[in-house]
C-alpha cells in the first residue's frame, strides 16, 4: 500500500458513516446536519479524538476491512 | 464517492432536486392551462369550530397531496441516503400531522390576536413536547432539521427575483463580511486570549458565531483537526445562542417594525420607520441575518416577520445570511486549514494526523443546496420575462377590489370619464361589456396620471385593472408563485417544529463557562454591529427593498 492511500478516510479508526456522527454530537440535528455538504466527508478519528478531514494519515493507520 | 454519486448522497442536493422538482411541476401545470394552487394549500383563520371543520373538509385533499408529494421524494431520498425509510414515514407523517395543527392553531383568532405565528408556535410547541419527553427514535428519524429549511430555501428562490440578488447582493456580501471577520476576531481572541483556550478550539466557536452555526463548526473542526469535544461544545453553544436569539430578535423586530400604510395601488407601502429604534421589514431581516447563527433559527424570526410584513424581511435575510456568509465556509474552511498547520499544530507530535488541506476543501464544503437557489431564481426570472406584450389587463366596472392591504366594493360609471391623453391609445372604457382594459403593464405613474380625474368608485375600479394589467402579479403570482410559497410554509413550519422537538436544553447545556463566555463577547459586539451596520450604514440600500 502506498503512503497516498494510508488515509483516514481507508482506516478502520475513521467515523466518517453520518448516522454515527451524529451519533457522537449529540445536538448536531437541531441546526444542521451529517448528511449535509459542510460536513462532507469529514469523520472522527476514535485514536485522536479528533474531528479530521478523510485525506490526512499518520502512524495509527490500520486499513478498513 | 463516484461524482454521480453524489448528486444523490447529500440533503443538499436532494434540496436541489425537491426544489427544482416543485417548481417545475408548479410552472408545467401554468403552461397546460392549470394551476397547482387547488391542491397546495394551508389551514385558513378559524374562529370556532365549525369554521374549523369546514376549512378542514374544504383543504382534507390538498393536505394528503402535499403529505404523498413530500412524504414520497423525502422517502425516496432518505432509501438512497441509506438511511431506514419506515421509521422516517412513521415520523414524517406525525410530524406533518403536528405542522398542520401548528398551522390550524396559528390561524385560531385567539393566537392572531396574540400575533403568534406558526413559525414561534412551532418552535414553542416542540421546545415544550421536547423538553417534556424525549422522541422516540421513529420519529427522530423524521427530525431532518437542515434538510427542510434547505428545501425551503431552494423554494424560496423561485420568489426571489434575480434583480434583487444583483442590486442587493454586493452590499449584502459587504456587510456581512464586515460581521463575519468582526465576530469570528473577537469570539477567537476572547476564547484564547481571554480564556486560554485552545486556538482550534477558538476558531471552531469563532466560525459558529459568524458564519454558519453549527454547520460551520463541524465544517471548521475538520479543516483545524479540532478535538471531539470541542466540536461537542462549540455545538451546544452555538444551538442555545441560536434559539435564545430566535425569541429575543423575533420580539424585538415585531416591537421595532411600525404598521403599514396603505399605498396608491391598494398594496401595502413601504414601511417607513421614524424613529432611531425603528426598522422597515427588510432592515429586520438584514439585521436578522448578521446576527443568527444558524438559517433555520434566523428563518424562523424572518418567517414570522412576513406573517404580517410580507417577503421583504426574508428576502433581506437570504442576501445577508445565505449569499453574504454561507457560501464563504469552504474558503474560511481552507484558510483556517491552512492557518492552523503552520501555527496552531504540535510540530513534534509525529503521531499525530498529518497532511495538508488542499484547495479543493472550498468546494467540497460549499453548501451545494445554495447552486438550487440560484437555479430556481434564475429558472423564475425567465419565466416571468416572458409576459406577452401586448397583454391586455382587463376589469369590471363593477365589482370588488381586494388587495393584501384593502377591501372595497364598488360601482363605477365611466360613461364621462376623461382619458388622459397620453394613455388614450391604451385605456380603453367598453360600456356594453361593463368593463375597462388597458393595454401593456400599466404603471405606478400611469395609475397616478390616471386616478387624478377619477372619483372613489372609479378610483377602486382603476386599482383592479391597474392589477390585471400586470401578468406577473394578476396570473404569474396567484397560480405558480403563490402555490410555491405555501409549500416553502409547509418546509418552514415542518423544520421550526423539528428544531423545538430536537432541542433537549439538558442535553445541550454540558459545556463550561469559558467557551460559554466566549461566545457571548462575540454576541456582545455581533447584535450591535449588525444594527448600526443596518440602519445607519447602509440604511438606503435596506429601507429600498421591498
Amino acid at each position: 500500500m502506498t503512503t497516498s492511500e494510508r488515509v483516514c478516510r481507508r482506516c478502520r479508526y475513521f467515523v466518517d458513516d453520518p448516522h454515527a456522527v451524529e451519533q457522537a454530537f449529540v445536538g448536531l440535528t437541531i441546526l444542521s446536519s451529517a448528511w449535509g455538504d459542510t460536513r462532507g466527508n469529514q469523520g472522527l478519528c476514535i485514536v485522536h479524538q479528533q474531528f479530521l478531514t478523510p485525506k490526512l494519515t499518520c502512524n495509527h493507520f490500520t486499513i478498513r476491512r | 464517492m463516484k461524482r454521480g454519486l453524489n448528486l444523490f448522497k447529500t440533503e443538499d442536493y436532494w434540496a436541489i432536486w425537491l426544489g427544482l422538482l416543485v417548481i417545475v411541476i408548479a410552472v408545467a401545470f401554468f403552461w397546460s392551462g392549470s394551476t397547482l394552487k387547488p391542491w397546495v394549500v394551508k389551514p385558513g383563520s378559524w374562529s370556532t369550530l365549525a369554521e374549523l371543520g369546514s376549512d378542514f373538509a374544504k383543504h382534507a385533499g390538498g393536505y394528503v397531496a402535499i403529505l404523498f408529494g413530500f412524504g414520497a421524494v423525502f422517502a425516496l431520498s432518505m432509501k438512497v441516503m441509506g438511511r431506514d425509510v419506515r421509521q422516517f414515514l412513521l415520523g414524517f407523517v406525525v410530524l406533518f400531522a403536528g405542522a398542520l395543527a401548528i398551522f390550524y392553531l396559528a390561524g385560531w383568532s385567539i393566537m392572531q390576536k396574540a400575533d403568534l405565528g406558526a413559525p414561534l408556535l412551532a418552535l414553542l410547541v416542540g421546545l415544550v413536547i421536547g423538553n417534556i419527553k424525549a422522541m422516540p427514535h421513529w420519529i427522530a428519524a423524521s427530525l431532518r432539521t437542515e434538510y427542510y429549511i434547505k428545501t425551503g430555501i431552494v423554494l424560496l428562490g423561485a420568489t426571489l427575483p434575480l434583480t434583487l440578488i444583483a442590486e442587493a447582493g454586493p452590499i449584502a456580501f459587504l456587510q456581512a463580511t464586515i460581521v463575519s471577520v468582526t465576530t469570528w476576531l473577537t469570539i477567537y481572541l476572547a476564547a484564547t486570549r481571554l480564556f486560554k483556550l485552545d486556538p482550534r478550539f477558538g476558531a471552531v466557536l469563532g466560525t459558529g458565531g459568524a458564519v454558519c452555526g453549527v454547520s460551520g463548526s463541524i465544517a471548521i473542526g475538520g479543516a483545524v483537526r479540532a478535538d471531539k469535544d470541542h466540536i461537542a461544545i462549540g455545538i451546544g453553544v452555538v444551538s442555545v445562542w441560536a434559539i435564545v436569539m430566535i425569541f429575543t430578535l423575533a420580539i424585538l423586530t415585531k416591537m421595532m417594525i411600525p404598521l403599514p400604510t396603505v399605498g396608491i395601488a391598494g398594496t401595502p407601502a413601504q414601511v417607513t420607520p421614524t424613529g432611531a429604534w425603528e426598522l422597515s421589514p427588510a432592515e429586520a431581516g438584514a439585521w436578522v441575518g448578521t446576527s443568527e447563527y444558524a438559517d433555520a433559527a434566523g428563518f424562523a424570526v424572518v418567517a414570522e416577520i412576513a406573517e404580517e410584513h410580507g417577503d421583504a424581511a426574508i428576502y433581506a435575510f437570504t442576501l445577508m445570511k445565505v449569499i453574504g456568509r454561507d457560501i464563504w465556509i469552504g474558503i474560511w474552511a481552507f484558510v483556517l486549514s491552512i492557518v492552523s498547520v503552520v501555527y496552531w499544530e504540535k510540530k513534534d507530535d509525529v503521531n499525530s494526523p498529518h497532511g495538508r488541506v488542499a484547495a479543493t476543501v472550498i468546494w467540497e464544503r460549499f453548501p451545494k443546496f445554495v447552486l438550487g437557489f440560484f437555479a430556481a431564481t434564475i429558472l423564475m426570472s425567465i419565466i416571468a420575462a416572458q409576459a406577452p406584450e401586448d397583454r391586455r389587463g382587463m376589469a369590471p366596472m363593477k365589482g370588488t377590489f381586494k388587495s393584501k392591504a384593502q377591501k372595497a366594493n364598488y360601482d363605477a360609471d365611466f360613461s364621462s370619464f376623461v382619458v388622459p391623453q397620453n394613455l388614450a391609445d391604451r385605456f380603453i372604457i367598453d360600456t356594453g361589456s361593463g368593463t375597462i382594459s388597458f393595454v401593456g403593464k400599466m404603471s405606478l405613474p400611469d395609475l397616478r396620471e390616471i386616478l387624478k380625474t377619477a372619483n372613489s368608485d372609479q378610483a377602486w375600479a382603476l386599482k383592479s385593472l391597474h392589477h390585471e394589467s400586470d401578468w406577473y402579479e394578476s396570473v404569474l403570482l396567484p397560480k405558480v408563485i403563490d402555490p410555491i410559497k405555501t409549500l416553502r410554509s409547509w418546509a418552514f413550519v415542518l423544520c421550526f417544529l423539528c428544531i423545538g422537538l430536537s432541542t433537549r436544553f439538558r442535553d445541550l447545556m454540558t459545556f463550561g463557562l469559558k467557551p460559554f463566555w466566549a461566545f457571548t463577547i462575540g454576541v456582545i459586539v455581533n447584535v450591535p454591529l449588525g444594527f448600526i451596520l443596518t440602519t445607519k450604514v447602509f440604511v438606503d440600500y435596506w429601507r429600498g427593498l421591498q
